[in-house]
């Protein structure tokens, strides 16, 4: 149903001078921070001649110069041209009259598909600060810079760094504070990771030749992405495949940090191809192996991503600025539409949009959490496989702690001689993980989905397709998978993440004390006492509760009325308890066999 | 079967604006329920202008299409004088005024 306009102020409560001069300065203050990084490191890097002339030191300069200088010349570049633009809003357009009539009779013959089910909301952008945040060309650049400047010390780290991974900033960031932020962050906020991701990031500042910047010219071949080729499932592939390879090379510790940075370095590149090769962000669609985690679990935030306020007003307007851009924005990088958006599933939070509306009608809203994953009527079917296969991971990487598994995983490794390919591979001793049972195991929820399915259509007596159900009902496993894969991340974070106070003085363990923090012996172990498994085991009875209301929720939205709707109610419920269960007793499980590490599983 | 505009169901984003730009035999229809644009299979000449209006690439002519304008010149003759060339569904409509025919078509 079309929500009715707010008012919207006329003119920016910032049109004053000082804020002129903030929009300056801001970027030369990215700028200089970014100069400042460099020079700090260079320093030291100088005063340990001994590292400075190995090829240590080669290596060191032959990535920051190239970057460095490619990031400040853009950024001069971008400051030059918009020294005097104000990014400040005259304020809306007129709203089409038509709007009130052919476009609210159009929204309205969409009802069902743009459901809103009741229940507070709260627009942001009705802040004056966040409209004003927003309307910035450099409100994504500065969210982005940081992480790519940590990103780059991760790549040099990993390559020049002590081998010892508990010293080393490149596996320190990467996996025990990078990977539970991550999910904190999409449990939080949704895509807020994808708003500040570094890899991204560089591909698309080469992609428009720019850093915050609007330009006229972009720097890419502009290939549409084949339609056979378009679903989520590549992504999810991806993400397999890495995930597969970080426990065989054992990159997430305590494998060796080079394995890291060629990883984050291989990403990086890989985007830079597609952003060169395709138009806007086809790598985030098809080609990053976090699009689909992070898609799925932001259905649990309580965040609505930037979607319009007034969907009757969007069909009746011809420009369409947010999808193709305009004088002072580009068009979504993500292929979104504000109009008919129903989730936030691809909603990267770049705000380009906002910028771009002349109607100033896109808001950015906060909800309770979870509507994203029942509200939406437009249920994907590729999402809910992409569902499935991962929980299988979540399943598999559980499954893998425990001794049962390694035994059989051995076994398996020597019977169909991958142990032999393994060596060739120099991956693990043990050959550990073998392809086969990994891809065994993670199939198995696919399959055990499926014929869930065919249960519940056998329950209305044929009357609801399988797919539908899987389709529709997979939405409901995001909870538990979402909060499960934290949960698995948490000990490691806990755990180790205290070690950042000594690498971020001494990134690459040669000794440095930059921050005055490399002596600081914080343990880990002092920070993850017996409790951590009671904290995971929360986590999941969190998980289960949540999936099992919007299973509830589906149920009644999607199904209402449909015969056998209860019994296949009580069916999916059960699969969500059934699984919680399952996860609560191998997180006990492996705490309880596994001496070395107590209360919580082994990395 | 021709060659026509095909979709991308996972792209299309019901924005229209192809729907706008196909005027002159109006092939493309927005599907309510799942917010994605359908194209007829006996109005799209493959002219390409949907593809050109597209800002998500969603809607794209097979490579070798090539524009059908015998059946744009049919379908602009239908919808316009009905009483020539018009289908047998037309003839009802013959002391009906030009605008009502064009319309029913779509
Ligand atoms: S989808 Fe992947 S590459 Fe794209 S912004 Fe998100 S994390 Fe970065
Ligand atoms: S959000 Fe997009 S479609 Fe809607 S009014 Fe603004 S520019 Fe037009
Ligand atoms: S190719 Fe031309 S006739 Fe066919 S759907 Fe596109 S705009 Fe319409
Ligand atoms: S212009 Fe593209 S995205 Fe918009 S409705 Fe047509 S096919 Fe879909």
């Amino acid at each position: 149903m079309a929500t009715p306009q707010r008012k919207v102020p006329t003119t920016s409560p910032y049109a004053r001078p000082l804020y002129k001069w903030l929009d300056r300065l801001a970027p030369i203050g990215l700028a200089l921070f970014m100069l400042t990084v460099f020079v700090d490191y260079s320093w030291w890097m100088v005063q340990s001649p001994a590292r400075m002339m190995s090829w240590r030191g080669l290596i060191f300069f032959a990535i920051w110069i190239p970057t460095t200088l490619f990031y400040v010349i853009m950024a001069v570049k971008d400051i030059v041209q918009n020294w005097n633009s104000r990014w400040e809003f005259a304020g809306p357009k007129k709203r089409n009259p038509l709007a009130d009539t052919i476009g609210v009779q159009k929204a309205d013959s969409q009802r069902e598909f743009f459901r809103s089910v009741t229940g507070k909301r709260y627009d942001l952008t009705q802040r004056p600060f966040f409209r004003w945040l927003f309307h910035r060309r450099w409100y994504q650049f500065a969210a982005q810079l940081p992480n790519v400047i940590i990103f780059n010390i991760v790549i040099i780290a990993g390559l020049i760094g002590v081998v010892n991974p508990n010293r080393n900033f490149a596996t320190v960031i990467t996996w025990y504070v990078w990977f539970g932020v991550l999910f904190v962050l999409m449990i939080g906020v949704g895509r807020a990771w994808c708003l500040i991701c570094p890899f991204s990031a560089q591909a698309e500042w080469v992609q428009r030749l720019g850093l915050f910047g609007k330009g006229k010219k972009l720097l890419t071949l502009g290939l549409k992405w084949p339609q056979k080729y378009s679903t989520l499932l590549i992504s999810v592939f991806f993400f397999l495949g890495l995930t597969w390879a970080e426990e065989f090379y054992n990159i997430a510790g305590p494998g060796k940090p080079a394995f890291t940075s060629m990883l984050v370095a291989g990403i990086i590149i890989w985007d830079l191809f597609y952003a060169l090769t395709f138009e806007r962000r086809s790598f985030c669609h098809y080609g990053c192996p976090l699009n689909g985690v992070i898609g799925v679990v932001s259905a649990v935030a309580p965040f609505e991503g930037f979607r319009a306020k007034d969907r009757s007003l969007c069909k009746t307007c011809t420009t369409k600025e947010c999808m193709k851009g305009s004088e002072r924005s580009y068009g979504c990088g993500w292929y979104e539409y504000p109009g008919s958006m129903s989730s936030n599933f691809y909603c990267g939070l770049t705000g380009e949009c906002f910028k771009g509306c002349p109607y100033e009608n896109i808001g950015l809203a906060v909800h309770a959490p979870l509507k994203e994953a029942y509200q939406p009527r437009k249920k994907r079917f590729d999402v809910a496989i992409a569902v499935t296969l991962m929980m299988g991971a979540l399943f598999f990487e559980v499954i893998n702690a425990t001794p049962q598994y390694a035994a059989f995983d051995t076994w398996l490794s020597q019977t169909t001689r991958w142990d032999v390919v393994a060596k060739l591979l120099d991956g693990q001793v043990s050959a550990y993980p073998n392809p086969l049972d990994y891809m065994g195991i993670i199939l198995l929820w696919p399959l055990f989905g499926w014929g869930v399915a065919r249960l519940g259509s056998l329950l209305s007596r044929g009357h609801i397709a399988a797919r539908e159900l899987l389709t529709r009902y997979a939405y409901g496993w995001i909870p538990l998978f979402g909060l499960g894969i934290l949960a698995r991340q948490l000990p490691k974070v806990l755990t180790n993440g205290p070690t950042i106070a000594q690498v971020i003085s001494d990134p690459f363990g040669f000794g440095w004390n930059m921050l005055g923090t490399a002596h600081l012996h914080l343990y880990a172990r002092n920070f993850a006492p017996g409790w951590i498994l009671y904290v995971q085991l929360g986590l999941v009875v969190v998980g289960g509760a949540a999936s099992m209301f919007v299973t509830q929720k589906i149920t009644q939205l999607d199904f209402h009325g449909r015969p056998g709707a209860r019994a296949i109610n009580w069916l999916m419920q059960g699969v969500i308890v059934l699984q919680m269960g399952l996860l609560l007793a191998l997180y006990f499980y492996i705490a309880l066999v596994d001496p070395g590490h107590p209360l919580s599983p082994p990395f | 079967m021709g060659t026509i505009a095909v979709v991308n169901h996972e792209r299309c984003v019901g924005c229209e604006l192809c729907t706008r730009a196909c005027g002159v035999t109006h092939a493309i229809a927005l599907n309510l329920e799942r917010n994605w644009v359908e194209v007829s299979e006996e109005l799209c000449w493959a002219c390409g202008a949907c593809e050109r209006m597209c800002p998500f690439s969603a809607i794209m002519l097979p490579p070798w299409a090539l524009p059908n304008k015998a059946l744009r010149d049919a379908i602009y003759a239908q919808t316009r004088r009905p009483k020539k060339h018009g289908v047998a569904a037309m003839q009802d409509l013959e002391d009906e005024d030009e605008e009502l025919a064009g319309s029913r078509l779509h």
